[in-house]
């Protein structure tokens, strides 16, 4: 009796251990996000706490009834706070990016937490920030929701098969665990082949390598309308990041009708337009022109369309981008794919903006990490990839299927494998490496299903869990986002800042008088970008004397200068002025995204 | 009762008894008499419940007031809706043409009439307008109009920039200045906004042009009608004049003249379909579809799937446009065949006008309204540019003497002011004079209502091709007990295609579906060869055959394999072809 007792209270132990080891094992590397209703809390309340320097208000409502929530930081009247260099935030255009939402709510918590330091305080007296920390929170709230999966597009019907019916034809959870994975089934028609090196990875198979395709590789779903497609229309929508005009996507999958068709982007968009102060915007999406130097060109020529940025404006780019990757810890340049239509192309190549952008998280970031939570050797460099690899190929063979003329499938040798790598879905195995190393959770192993569209065959389902390419691991997730909140305060006293430097005046005798003003960019961007001059969506910087138009000789009331370059470009103005001794004249400046400023001067000194 | 308040009484009696006797007698005996005097010319009506002037151009609110008394005078054909508000809160009307009883309206193919995009070319609202009219009179009178209005829903909609309209007609203007609309535009970029417009200084209506005496100037006055005109001086020889621009002041003190009026902006750029932003194609604006005007009809459109053709008005030059807009732009070989093939016809109709490419024959453009209706919504459409000169004497001649003529002889010199001297605040003793607003771009008035006509007949050609579904031939045959092979042909009467290529190549609509109910069918296919008896099978939802297209004027054949002896009911929708029942009867074969 006393034995079957210590048995099973071990037993019982045990299991509950197990159990909630389980249980903890699936929730242990995801990161701790606010759902809409706890954001709309946090900004109401700060709104309310920091009313001195925080206003919010809402651009949009969604079609799920949710407000597109705008920011607008700064100490000051209205009018003060439009008049200074502004840049803006935007995080959330693309669903999955609620890192990037969370990074950009931190900077706002952290701006209304540090107002009285040094830095901060003064930086609120000389700039205006915006941020809307989430474009599309109806694809946002999907991770809460159940099952979870990883939504793009916003929730506005819309027929994308074209068949007259709408959203006909979603995920679904064919296994119950709460989220939509990946599936994979064995059928002749099948075009994706297993990784040579890991079998958990798929990849498309090439014939010209001999190799046959056997899976069939898609989301978790059924064939729900019955026309032997699967998941083709579901519910939503438009990916406000295909919505904008720049290179739009038209007939895109996932595009809209029209450019600006949605109320998220057209309203973003009017508030732009509506705040033309706005000289920079840094956007958390899955383009990254921080993470690599964008390609550019020269300026096109006559009335082309400019597609490529500037090389002037490039070299902006380069060194914000370097400043970027070295603050963040990230080793080495990252690619990422373009995409067409995006709000950040559009904020530069029409707005004529500088447009930084990066991913909050992505594959590639992971690894060109300088550390990761295992082990402190540098992962992302490339010399320790080979004997990694060889090791793993000797452990984890799976047996990649190669017919040979006779027909049969042979297994392959993997030591004659070593010397040609893999290229195909590289990224993608690396990153599964790493993730068995750091955050094991984030990819569900294959496990037997059975799916009605295709019975009797082998299927599985698993893969990597949504939002598994999106959002970095609990262990890294505070120290990047605090990283990021650190370079958007550093980016924020980047903008350019104009001044007057000096104005001199000389008497020539006879109540005439010459005066010389000296107007500088003491900030770090010039006045604007050489493309934005291009685009005339900026407006020229203004320089205003006071006096009346008959006592000009020369020069001009309202005069206009071009860009000024920062880190104390100048331009001067010179006049010729009638005038009396000791009267009073003020040259005014007005920059569109520099701010404005004002001297006075008094006409004085003898004659010739 | 005191003789003042007896008087009174006698006044009003006598005009009751004198207001009672013209009603009975008088003004009846006019009535009677007008429709004993009035008989039919050609084209147009005797009898008209709405009567119109077409010799005039109307505001914006004139417009609307004819769309008015045409919907109060024939309920039964038309119905009228605005399709939105312009940037001033003016309602963009719509007068729907469709005889109610014939069918769904938005089930019938739609034939879509707008004009007046640009504020200045304003004879395309009496264009429009006298379509409206002319289908509303001649309904029940003459056989091709009544057909027209059974099957096909006409959408026309006078002006769809009310706000320019009205700028334009109002105020002094040149034949020229605001093709925009109204939304404020800061052109000069100085900060200020619309601060620096036109002025007639001369209050002659019109902003015409101002001109200084310089001996360094390269004009010369002409020799004939020196009041009116000038011509270059030779190249070795001095002139006398030097042409400052269009009338007016410098408002803002900026050292230039008239260079930021109201707008200062092109809606026809501002078009979802190819667009650039201004730096690129000037005057299109912030994004497309940023006008509350263009993004109206955008909507309109996009909620109206069943519109198969497409027109727009503007001036001038007389030309039947259509696009692409820019080289490269989406043109389909077979689409550009049937537009084409419209287009000649036009130029049967419409004398010295041109059938021409927009970007090969005109110019270059981005972001225009028919490359949106033809490119994003898969609709044949055209622009007309209305009226050229060389319908004055139509000889083809258009020279500025010809011209001058036509004033002096058969306007009776109205529409141009003689060189006038004016004392102008900053260019001194200078002249001013030209041509009116009214010369050069809009048609004189007994001229209107030919081209009004001309074009509306253009337009009901146009209308007269689109799609139209119609079931023809049904074969049953008997393929076992209770079963039946059933071949079902569906024709388009139509020579546009019941979904144009561009449509197809980019899935715009939905494929024309024939159906027939879910429980009666095994299996279904198309007949891609009647002859050979070739059937492609249908795989998936066999009730329901998805059809690409319906090419014009010919049929494609769908065969049913049906269960059941009962009759069964084939249905065949198509977005722009109509929508169609047939009951079969299976067992009387």
């Amino acid at each position: 009796m006393k034995r079957f007792c210590q048995v099973s209270l071990a037993l019982g132990l045990g299991g509950w251990v197990w159990a909630g080891m389980a249980a903890g094992a699936e929730t242990a590397s995801w990161p701790d996000l606010r759902t809409y209703h706890e954001v709309s809390q946090a900004l109401r309340s700060w709104s309310v706490e920091h009313a001195d320097i925080l206003r919010l208000s809402s651009l949009a409502r969604t079609r799920e009834g949710r407000e597109v929530w705008v920011c607008e930081i700064g100490r000051g009247t209205g009018e003060e706070r439009r008049q200074r260099p502004a840049m803006l935030i935007v995080s959330g255009v693309e669903g999955p990016t609620l890192a990037g939402n969370e990074y950009a709510l931190g900077f706002i918590e952290s701006l209304c937490q540090t107002k009285g330091e040094a830095e901060v305080n003064a930086l609120l007296d000389s700039v205006t920030i915006y941020v809307v920390p989430c474009l599309n929170p109806d694809a946002a709230e999907r991770f809460f929701a159940s099952p979870r999966m990883e939504q793009t597009a916003n929730l506005n019907p819309f027929d994308q098969d074209h068949d007259g019916l709408v959203d006909e034809d979603g995920p679904d959870d064919l296994d119950g665990d709460g989220r939509i994975t990946w599936l994979r089934v064995r059928d002749p028609k099948g075009t994706f082949t297993a990784h040579p090196e890991d079998g958990r990875i798929l990849i498309e198979a090439d014939s010209a390598k001999a190799e046959a395709g056997r899976w069939l590789y898609f989301r978790e779903g059924l064939d729900n309308d019955e026309d032997e497609k699967i998941n083709e229309d579901p519910a939503g929508g438009v990916n406000l990041n295909a919505n904008f005009p720049f290179e739009y996507p038209q007939f895109g999958a996932d595009a809209g009708l029209h450019p600006m068709s949605e109320p998220e982007t057209r309203s973003l968009a009017e508030f732009i337009i509506a705040h033309p102060h706005i000289g920079l915007v840094f956007t958390f999406c899955g383009q990254g022109n921080l993470l690599k130097k964008p390609e550019s060109g020269e300026r096109s020529s006559g009335r082309n369309p400019q597609t490529k940025i500037r090389n002037e404006d490039a070299a902006y780019y380069e060194f914000l981008g370097e400043q970027y990757r070295e603050r963040l810890g990230i080793a080495k340049a990252v690619e990422t794919e373009a995409a067409k239509g995006s709000f950040a192309d559009w904020m530069y190549f029409h707005r004529g903006r500088l447009s930084l952008s990066t991913p909050p998280w992505s594959p590639g970031i992971a690894l060109a990490l300088k550390k990761d939570a295992t082990n402190d050797v540098d992962a992302g460099k490339d010399e320790t990839q080979p004997a990694k690899r060889e090791k793993e190929t000797q452990e984890k063979a799976v047996e990649p299927e190669k017919v040979s003329e006779s027909g049969d499938s042979k297994k392959v040798d993997p030591k004659k494998e070593d010397t040609k790598e893999e290229k195909r879905g590289k990224e993608e195995k690396e990153y599964l490496e790493w993730l068995d190393r750091n955050a094991p959770d984030y990819f569900v192993p294959w496990k037997s299903i059975e799916h009605p569209s295709y019975p009797g065959q082998e299927a599985e389902a698993g893969g990597f869990a949504p939002y598994a390419k999106v959002l970095p691991p609990k262990p890294f997730f505070a120290e990047l986002k605090e990283k990021n909140i650190q370079y958007l305060l550093w980016l924020a006293g980047k903008l350019p800042r104009i001044g007057i430097d000096e104005i001199q005046v000389k008497s020539l005798g006879m109540g005439v008088y010459e005066i010389t003003a000296r107007i500088i960019n003491t900030g770090y961007l010039p006045t604007m970008p050489a493309h934005g001059e291009r685009t005339g969506e900026i407006l020229p910087t203004r320089v205003e004397i006071s006096l009346p138009p008959e006592a000009i000789l020369a020069g001009e009331k309202k005069a206009r200068i071009g860009p000024v370059a920062g880190s104390g470009g100048v331009e001067e103005l010179h006049y010729v002025v009638q005038g009396k001794e000791g009267q009073e004249v003020t040259i005014e400046v007005i920059s569109a995204l520099a701010g404005n400023a004002r001297k006075s001067v008094t006409l004085t000194g003898k004659g010739e | 009762m005191n003789r003042k308040m007896k008087c009174v009484i006698w006044v009003i009696c006598v005009g009751l008894v004198s207001g009672l006797i013209y009603e009975l007698f008088v003004s009846q005996e006019a009535v009677a008499q007008e429709r004993q005097n009035l008989f039919k010319a050609l084209g147009a009506p005797a009898e008209r419940r709405v009567e119109v002037a077409w010799n005039r151009f109307y505001d914006s609110e004139g417009l609307a007031e004819i769309l008015k008394r045409l919907h109060n005078a024939f309920p039964s054909l038309t119905r009228l809706y605005s399709i939105g508000e312009s940037y001033q809160g003016r309602p963009i009307w719509c007068l729907e043409v469709t005889h109610i009883k014939t069918g769904d309206p938005a089930r019938k193919p739609g034939m879509y009439i707008d004009g007046n995009i640009h504020g200045n070319e304003v004879q395309a609202g009496e264009v429009v307008a006298y379509t409206a009219w002319y289908l509303c009179e001649m309904y029940g009178k003459n056989e091709t109009v009544t057909r027209l209005v059974d099957q096909f829903v006409f959408y026309l909609i006078p002006t769809i920039n009310p706000d320019g309209r009205d700028f334009w007609l109002r105020k002094a203007n040149t034949a020229h200045s605001s093709r925009s609309g109204q939304v404020p535009l800061d052109n000069d970029r100085d900060g200020l906004v619309d601060e620096d417009d036109y002025e007639d200084l001369d209050g002659d209506g019109s902003i015409t042009q101002m001109r200084i005496r310089d001996p360094n100037g390269r004009m010369k006055p002409h020799p004939k009608y020196p009041e009116y005109l000038m011509i270059p001086a030779e190249e070795d020889e001095r002139g006398e004049y030097t042409i400052l621009g269009w009338e007016g002041l410098d408002n803002d003190g900026d050292g230039r003249v008239n260079e930021d009026g109201p707008g200062g902006y092109d809606p026809n750029r501002n078009w979802g379909f190819d667009w650039q932003p201004p730096y690129v194609q000037w005057g299109a604006r912030d994004y497309p579809f940023s006008l509350p005007e263009t993004r109206a009809v955008a909507q309109f459109v996009i909620d109206h799937p069943n519109i198969a053709g497409m027109q727009s008005y503007h001036n001038n030059g007389g030309m039947i446009l259509r696009g692409p807009q820019r080289e490269g732009g989406d043109m389909q070989p077979r689409d550009d065949h049937v537009l084409s093939a419209i287009a000649a016809k036009g130029e049967l109709m419409l004398p010295f006008y041109r059938s021409m490419v927009i970007w090969r024959d005109l110019y270059t453009l981005w972001g225009g309204e028919v490359d949106w209706f033809y490119g994003a919504r898969g609709i044949l459409a055209f622009t007309n540019e209305l009226w050229t000169s060389q319908n004055l004497y139509r000889s083809g001649r258009t020279d500025d003497e010809a011209e001058v003529e036509f004033i002096k002889t058969l306007l009776m010199n109205e529409g141009l002011t003689a060189w006038k001297e004016y004392d102008h605040p900053t260019y001194g003793k200078i002249e001013i004079g030209g041509f009116h607003k009214e010369w050069g771009r809009v048609p004189p008035s007994f001229l209107l209502e030919e081209e009004c006509h001309r074009n509306m007949a253009f337009t009901l050609y146009h209308a007269s091709v689109m799609p139209q579904a119609a079931f023809g031939e049904i074969r049953v045959e008997p393929a076992g007990e209770d079963l039946f092979k059933v071949w079902v042909e569906v024709r388009n009467d139509g020579m546009i295609p019941t979904r144009i290529e561009q449509d197809v190549k980019n899935h715009i609509n939905p494929p024309d579906v024939v159906s027939m109910p879910e429980e009666r069918v095994i299996s279904s296919g198309r007949v891609a060869d009647r002859y050979f008896k070739r059937v492609e099978p249908v795989r998936v939802r066999p009730y329901r055959v998805e059809l690409p297209s319906i090419p014009g004027l010919s049929s494609e054949w769908i065969q049913f394999i049906v269960r059941g002896k009962e009759p069964v009911v084939v249905t065949c929708h198509s977005t722009k072809g109509g929508h169609i029942q047939h009951e079969i009867n299976l067992s009387a074969r």
